[in-house]
């Protein structure tokens, strides 16, 4: 709730800018009798800004962005916002600086966060090497400011705690496995409890080639009986063939499922084995899926196969440890004294997870205070690492900060743990490993340098692919490929497949993007992508285009021959911003101001949106018509002038991003003329003019930013965030220079020191 | 341990003790349990499972909201036969005598007699007020809040739910204090309609203004959660191993919890709170394990999977409800048929369209019969979770008569996403002072929340704000 102070104070420019400003343009809604959003701004005053900086500094966004007044109010004029704004953002500084224009604004914070679903995953890889699938675990991870690690965002169900301890459990079952593994246990799994193909009548079908099983939790490594039985619907030369799996292990003879709906299951057997415990899919894999559609009168003839059950049975062989079990236990044998040794294994153990100095001795004590000291030591190694998984030292991203006096914006320094644990966050989204641990133990850490350096090498791992592929998708806001669909009979080609062929390239470019340290500006004019055959196909490529093969049947392909320059020419995008039947030229110009341009334009005012959609879906009318129909209502106008002319310059592709043919309606005219004037013609010309947007490379630092941090932007930030823009090359700013930016700002490497307040609340 | 004298219901101090969440009740209740030695767990059936009269003992009371997607058809839920004249009510409200009950309700004829169809109960805060479309979103997050949601698709503020407000309080009774089920799984993040984060179309209960209540939609993993503490597949033995280490694990971690909090700044206290919670919501349930009903339940009532159909899905989670009721595991619940605004294809009754584009029928005759079977198969379903309640036998009537369970949404007409005379009907709860048999009519735009207020006062749970409820309603 915002509560504007009133406070009696003159100012010449509040009564001259402001005062007129507010009175024409907000006070009809935001004060006196009505207050909406419980904003009063009747009686403010000069002195009001100092009082409440938040608030107005969120109403400068509101005016900035066009939001305030809403669409459908009148428009204030230019001169009379931009002589607001201006207003604004020089009182909102003056109430930083406390009136002195070289004071510093107190450095902003970033909430205590919670380890992500994928933190945590890589933390038990990384650290133990256990395989866990998080999401069985741990609850969602809630988007907030786009990116699903955002403190703010971060809520738990009372009921979800329990999770955390489970996942403890489970992982340190995994490292530790128990050395008196009972008899092997038979696990047997129904249609119900499998994935893949769809349950129906008592069996898992798979209509197409795949795998049909149980995702079982395996708690140790080792070799396991795998038992299926399946039956098929038999079409074409051959019976249903089918190799069994357990996770990577896919080693089976390849069997002939000759059994038809109306037989007795076949059974197959194969002995399989892994190589890590941890929750692994076993299964059939369905290997020559058949399908012929009816024609001239003959009915369709189609080949599946249905999975009724699932086993197995193990771990057959004797206890194999773990590489983490087999370090621990030669250091107890080696050991003369078992209890020292085990309380030096449970501070190292605490140490490396809790991302911290060794841990004191009562920790220690804790911790091996959870067994029973008559307990053999895998049982107390396993139940102290259970504690140490469990603690919110590891769940939590606690950050205390070095000792000393604060710096002139109340800041002091992350301890070299505590910057590790940041850095492996936003570089690999990960904690630290053990070396990295070293190295911040070993000093590398200490200074801006020092960082610096660190973060290059870190760049430099495969592991820093999680960057580009955890903020990429999010800052692209492509996640919601996961659950779209194109319409099959608009798009017989389109497939599950396509789409992962999509994400796929995106990915492979920002990898590239970061690793070969490319201009930001090919993201909007790049005139070379990664394609594989599918997308090969859908772009209307040829061998000629194809400049390297980069393995995995994917290649670096040449795009001038074609309409598709940078991220827009991504199907990914292109299709992320369709509907299920055709494009959406109001959605596509939206994601362009909103994430290539960091001003994504407000809601439509109430009941407006049902006109813009049902004008744009209507076919009768041409594309030109539908934005007339935009145009004609002035509530829709000022934001549609903006988003309409971009979504046509991409109307050169369809819904799942091919490139429409010349003859096509939708192709005829794809010009646009944006609210300055300046026009293009179809989507080479629009990137020429997005090349031009300078508020494309601020938008790109901020976003990365938000991700590196796990908090929204504050005002505060402005200074560090120009800063980072000088450092990087003007006509070739690169990923790689702006995140080196942002690890050695102050905002990544420092935190407020608090004025502790020792009472609790 | 729950006593009824006469109508007034059970104090919250008799059940807990004061303040909201933590209870000790739990603790002594545990050591009865060990000390008694019965396979039966419940309190009040201890004594008959010692073969000893019920003395007046009364069964507990409960309180379940069926929460359906996409609004009704109208037409078939209301009567459209004249109404004979009822008693008008001081307070403007009309009670009448149910002669026949609508068309969509027939179903409901074994219970006519035990059941009110509530008239003119309106969720205002759904509507729009100046927020601009998302009517499906609102429907689902104010049913049982009664607050505007905030129109986000980041970090979501709305209000805690009435199942909720029961949960912390009488909750503290059972060994869970409530289940949020649902037959489609409810998202935290992402935009669902128009702008509103997914949180709000699928979540009715909320714990708080930022946390909707987990809600499980898998019946194996419900009844894992309610009788084997999350360990199914073990044997009772391993569990009981288990369970001894949880107990010293979640002393470490509680240890733990309180020297990071002392290290922490006053802000990011604040973000344990939630975490700490959990924690000593964990403890009290743990305090319960190992009791007699945790193990009592056999292995061959265990679901397997999650079915294909609707029908399957929704009735095993039925199942399991009534199990948790009739061993007092549980005494509040919500069960949503589906994520306000679902669009699921209910092609087990013929429908092969999305139910939410059909909702939006436009008079389509077409398309208005394939809402009316979807609206009868959930009045099916209904029915079978009537059945189920009503089979269990409690000293002084079934489960049914202890249960007050509203069934109904927060969207009237789906083709006009209306707010107000919402589809309601209140099932149960005789032994809750519920007078069934009648059609009341209150006056339009009666909120919701005040039926709300009245269930939970009849739980015996006074005096809480809740939205934009002003106070229990009069005649129910």
């Amino acid at each position: 709730m915002l509560a504007l102070l009133l406070v009696a104070a003159s100012g010449d420019a509040f009564d001259d800018v402001a005062r007129p400003f507010l009175d024409a343009h907000c006070v009809r809604c935001h004060g006196g009798t009505e207050v909406r959003s419980g904003l009063d701004l009747a009686g403010t005053t000069a002195a009001s800004v100092e009082e409440d900086t938040d608030a107005w500094q969120w109403l400068l966004e509101r005016v900035e962005a066009d939001e305030m007044p809403p669409p459908g109010e009148a428009r204030p004029g230019d001169d009379e916002r931009a002589a607001f704004l201006a207003w604004l953002t020089e009182a909102l500084d003056a109430a930083d600086g406390d009136a002195s224009k070289d004071a510093e604004p107190p450095l902003a914070g970033v909430p205590l966060r919670r380890l992500t679903r994928i933190e945590y995953e890589s933390a038990a890889r990384t650290l133990l090497g256990v395989e866990i699938d998080a999401s069985r675990f741990l609850p969602e991870d809630v988007v907030g400011h786009g990116f699903d690690h955002v403190a703010a965002a971060q809520t738990l169900s009372e009921n979800d705690f329990v999770r955390y301890l489970e996942a403890a459990e489970a992982v340190a079952e995994r490292a530790v496995p128990d050395a008196e593994a009972g008899p092997p246990r038979t696990r047997r799994y129904g249609p119900g409890d499998m994935a893949g193909g769809r349950a129906s009548r008592g069996a898992r079908w798979l209509y197409t080639n795949g795998t049909a099983g149980p995702i079982a939790p395996l708690s140790r490594a080792g070799e396991y009986l795998v038992r299926v039985r399946a039956y098929g619907e038999q079409a074409g030369p051959d019976p249903c063939r089918v190799r069994l799996v357990l996770g990577d292990d896919s080693r089976s003879e390849v069997f002939e499922v000759d059994a038809g709906p109306g037989d007795e299951p076949v059974v197959l057997e194969a002995r399989l084995s892994i190589e890590r415990a941890g929750d692994h899919l076993v299964g059939a894999r369905f290997l020559n899926d058949y399908y012929v559609p009816p024609r001239d009168g003959r009915e369709r003839e189609d080949r599946n196969l249905a999975v009724r059950s699932v086993e197995v049975v193990g771990p057959l062989d004797a206890a194999r440890p773990t590489a983490f079990w087999s370090v621990i236990e030669r250091r107890l044998e080696a050991a003369d004294d078992r209890e020292a040794t085990l309380r030096s294994v449970a501070g190292d153990l605490a140490s490396m997870i809790w991302r911290a100095p060794a841990p004191a001795d009562e920790d220690v004590d804790a911790l091996l205070a959870l067994s029973s000291p008559n307990d053999g030591p895998d049982r107390r190694v396993r139940a102290a690492l259970t504690g140490i998984l469990a603690s919110p030292r590891f769940v939590f991203k606690e950050e205390l900060g070095r000792a000393g006096a604060p710096d002139a914006r109340g800041s002091v320094a992350l301890s070299p743990h505590e910057i590790a644990t940041r850095l492996a966050g936003f570089l690999w989204s990960s904690v630290p490993d053990r070396q990295l641990l070293e190295r911040a133990d070993g000093g590398d850490l200490d200074g801006v340098e020092g960082v610096r350096r660190v973060a290059e090498d870190m760049l430099a791992d495969r592991r820093a692919d999680a960057l580009a592929v955890g903020f990429g998708e999010q800052w692209l806001q492509l996640r919601v490929l996961d659950a779209k669909r194109a319409d099959d009979d608009a798009f017989p080609n389109f497939s599950r497949r396509l789409v992962a062929s999509m994400r796929e390239e995106t990915r492979r470019v920002l990898i590239d993007s970061l690793r070969e340290r490319r201009s930001v500006w090919e993201l909007i004019e790049g005139e070379q992508t990664f394609v594989d055959d599918r997308l090969m196909r859908l772009y209307g490529l040829g061998s000629d285009d194809v400049v390297a093969e980069v393995g995995e049947g994917w290649r670096r392909v040449r795009l001038d021959g074609t309409e598709r320059r940078g991220l827009l020419g991504h199907a990914g995008v292109l299709f992320a911003t369709s509907e299920a039947t055709r494009t959406s030229p109001v959605r596509r110009g939206k994601w362009v101001l909103d994430v290539l341009l960091g001003s994504a334009p407000p809601p439509p005012p109430p009941g407006a949106d049902n006109l813009a959609e049902s004008a744009e879906g209507d076919e009768d009318l041409s594309l030109r018509e539908r934005f007339e129909r935009h145009r004609a209502d002035p509530s829709c106008a000022s934001c549609h002038a903006r988003m309409d002319p971009l979504g046509f310059g991409l109307e050169a592709f369809d819904a799942i991003g091919a490139e429409r043919p010349p003859e096509d309606a939708a192709r005829r005219d794809v010009s646009g003329v944006l609210p300055d004037g300046r026009s293009f013609d179809g989507p080479v010309e629009l990137a020429a003019v997005l090349r031009g947007e300078d508020r494309f490379v601020d938008a790109f630092i901020e976003r990365l930013f938000v991700y590196a941090l796990g908090r929204g932007l504050e005002r505060a930030d402005r200074r560090s965030l120009a800063a980072i823009r000088g450092t990087l090359d003007e006509d070739g700013p690169t990923m790689h220079s702006a995140i080196l930016g942002i690890v050695t700002s102050p905002e990544f490497l420092r935190m407020p020191r608090e004025e502790r307040n020792d009472g609790e609340k | 341990m729950v006593r009824s004298d006469g109508d007034a219901g059970p104090s919250i101090e008799e059940l807990e003790g004061q303040g909201p969440r933590t209870t000790e009740v739990a603790l002594p209740r545990r050591a009865i349990l060990r000390g008694a030695g019965v396979s039966l767990a419940l309190p009040w059936l201890e004594a008959m499972a010692l073969g000893q009269e019920s003395d007046g003992r009364e069964a507990p009371r409960r309180l379940l909201y069926v929460y359906v997607p996409n609004g009704v058809r109208v037409d078939e839920w209301r009567s459209d036969r004249p109404e004979p004249n009822g008693e008008e009510r001081a307070n403007g409200s009309c009670s009448r005598p149910i002669e026949t009950l609508p068309p969509l309700l027939q179903p409901l004829a074994p219970w006519s007699s035990r059941l009110q169809i509530l008239r003119g109960l309106a969720q205002d805060k759904a509507r729009a007020n100046g927020d601009g479309p998302g009517d499906h979103a609102r429907a689902a997050a104010v049913f049982l809040t009664g607050v505007q949601p905030l129109k986000t698709e980041g970090r979501v503020r709305l209000g805690i739910s009435a199942d909720q407000i029961a949960a912390r309080t009488v909750g503290g009774a059972t060994r869970v204090r409530s289940l949020a089920l649902g037959t489609e799984a409810g998202r935290s993040s992402g935009q669902c309609d128009s702008g509103y984060a997914c949180a709000y179309s699928g979540h009715v209960s909320w714990e708080s203004e930022t946390t909707p209540a987990a809600k499980d939609v898998a019946p194996q993993r419900v009844f894992d959660r309610l009788f084997r503490g999350g360990d199914a597949g073990r044997s009772a033995e391993s569990r009981r191993a288990r369970l001894d280490a949880r107990r010293s694990l979640l002393d470490f971690v509680r240890d733990e919890s309180r020297g990071l909090r002392a290290r922490l700044g006053a802000d990011d206290r604040a973000r344990l709170d939630e975490y700490e919670t959990g924690l000593r919501e964990l403890e009290r349930q743990l305090a319960f394990d190992g009791a007699a009903h945790v193990e009592g339940v056999g292995d061959d009532r265990r679901p397997a999977g999650v079915p294909r159909t609707f029908r399957e899905h929704a009735s095993l989670l039925a199942d399991v409800l009534a199990l948790a009721f009739r061993t007092d595991s549980t005494r509040i619940a919500t069960l949503m048929f589906g994520n306000e605004g679902s669009g699921r294809r209910y092609t087990e009754v013929g429908v092969r369209e999305g139910h939410h584009s059909l909702s939006h029928h436009g008079g389509d005759p077409e398309k208005l019969a394939s809402i009316a079977a979807i609206n009868r198969l959930h009045i099916d379903v209904f029915v079978h979770l009537l059945r189920r309640l009503d089979a269990i036998e409690e000293p002084g009537g079934s489960a049914l008569d202890h249960s007050m369970v509203l069934y109904g949404s927060g969207i009237a007409e789906g083709n006009r996403h209306d707010h107000h005379d919402l589809p309601l009907v209140l099932v149960g709860g005789a032994r809750a002072g519920i007078v069934g048999g009648r059609t009341i009519s209150f006056e339009r735009d009666t909120p919701l929340n005040d039926l709300h207020l009245t269930l939970l006062e009849r739980l015996g749970v006074r005096d809480v704000a809740l939205g934009d409820g002003r106070g229990p309603l009069v005649g129910i």
